[in-house]
């Protein structure tokens, strides 16, 4: 492929450390779809997690990671809604506050890297759209997802704050609802469709952020989906890893949904066994949605 | 948001209230005076921060982390089923697996993580933003 088609892996703290399926898929997925993705020796973490405790540091930590993609001439793909976030936003952040932006540049300076601004940082769903293409992936189909009927969830900083520039309608989008779609799978609306994973309240009030996860597991169940599909490490772990952990909070006993990574589904759609997608590294029921996919 | 309109800062950077935001970014989404209750909180928990008042314990441990080998967790061993669950799987059949037994490549800390180090303690120590 054409050199532009290379892209800095950027996987994040927590899927390079404990949600390994999301790298799993997407370096199993991605070189078949012509795109070649590089490993940055040095990465560390985006930022994201201490921006409420400081901004400076946040601010440090993102332009940092963005520096050095930026020395091998690469845009960036995270593996991470808040890391994707975390980038974009500090580009946005570092943009428009000139004094602050020279004064990160001296701490870069200390590992002799420099920030322009200029590295892009794509959302996988943008990636996926825009870069790959719905009619590239419409074309490596080998076995359409046909009678699955899958649920969206974006997480919200996937869409949100579309002030810094995001790729899709942040009271509509439609990116992943059409790239479910092109794998020949069904999907539809849902009421509580762009509602919270719960995620960000873990660290301090984990019960409400199971119950927020569980109100909306079990409206997606109670619509009659197969299985909820996202994008997100942090989302994922609400509600796959802590799937259990809901159903003993929330006392809905019979929460049981499969939860999958697209790059997992893409993979399924593209004839790949499920273990070359991390497939069995989900905690959620995901043996359903093979069990429907074989007629079983 | 209406303690912060009586000043009652001093008790805001204390309370537990600050720390309780899912950060879903929906009232940055839609305030009409660009004054989201996000953006305040953010400033408050930099604030308390800054005036070593009590955080949730997860952030001083993310920072110590990040100090130490540039990212918030290191590489931890995660289960695998034997063989895919259903929802009437009863036995949770597992093993535990780290990135090299799936395949993954080993992860290398920052070569000049002293110099990390040195530049975030450097950032941490700014008041304004």
């Amino acid at each position: 492929m054409e050199g532009r088609m290379k892209f800095a892996l950027y996987p994040g703290c927590t899927v390079q450390s404990e949600q390994y399926a999301h790298e799993i898929s997407a370096r199993e997925i991605f070189p078949k779809l012509g795109v070649q993705l590089i490993d940055v020796k040095g990465f560390s973490c985006c930022g994201h997690p201490i921006k409420n405790v400081s901004v400076p540091a946040w601010l440090y930590l993102a332009a940092r990671n963005l520096a050095l993609a930026e020395k091998l001439g690469l845009d960036i793909l995270p593996l991470c809604n808040g890391c994707n976030l975390s980038f974009r936003e500090a580009n946005h952040y570092l943009e428009e506050n000139h004094s602050l932006k020279e004064r990160i540049k001296v701490l870069l300076s200390f590992e002799g890297l420099s920030y322009t601004g200029n590295t892009k940082s794509w959302h996988i769903l943008e990636f996926l759209r825009d870069i790959v293409g719905v009619e590239k992936i419409r074309s490596v189909v080998t076995r359409p997802l046909k009678g699955l009927r899958l649920a969206a969830h974006y997480g919200c900083h996937a869409i949100r704050p579309s002030n810094i520039g995001m790729f899709d309608d942040p009271e509509d989008p439609r990116s992943l609802e059409e790239l479910i779609e092109a794998l020949g799978a069904e999907t539809d609306d849902y009421p509580e469709r762009l509602d919270c994973c719960g995620q960000g309240l873990a660290i301090t009030t984990g019960k409400t952020a199971l119950t927020i996860a569980g109100l909306k597991l079990k409206a997606i169940q109670d619509r009659g989906f197969d299985a909820v599909i996202l994008v997100c490490p942090f989302c994922m772990k609400m509600f796959d890893s802590k799937q259990n952990a809901i159903k003993v909070a929330t006392q809905q006993k019979d929460i049981n949904l499969p939860v999958l990574y697209y790059t997992q589904l893409l993979g399924l759609a593209m004839g790949i066994e499920a273990e070359k997608l991390g497939i069995n590294l989900n905690l959620s029921p995901v043996g359903e949605v093979l069990k429907k996919l074989e007629g079983k | 948001m209406a303690m912060v309109q009586l000043g009652m800062i001093e008790e805001l950077l204390k309370s537990e209230v600050i720390w309780s935001c899912t950060q879903c970014l929906a009232c940055k989404e839609r305030c009409p005076r660009d004054a989201a209750p996000y953006d305040v909180l953010e400033a408050l928990q930099n604030l308390a921060f800054n005036l070593n008042l009590p955080v949730p314990e997860a952030y001083p441990a993310f920072i110590n982390s990040i100090l130490k080998n540039g990212v918030i967790q290191t590489p931890t061993r995660v289960r695998v089923w034997r063989h895919l669950p259903t929802k009437d799987t009863i036995k949770r059949d597992f093993e535990f697996r780290d990135r090299l037994s799936l395949g993954l490549p080993q992860l290398k800390k920052p070569a000049e993580i002293q110099k990390l180090a040195q530049a975030l303690q450097e950032a941490l120590k700014w008041k304004e933003e």
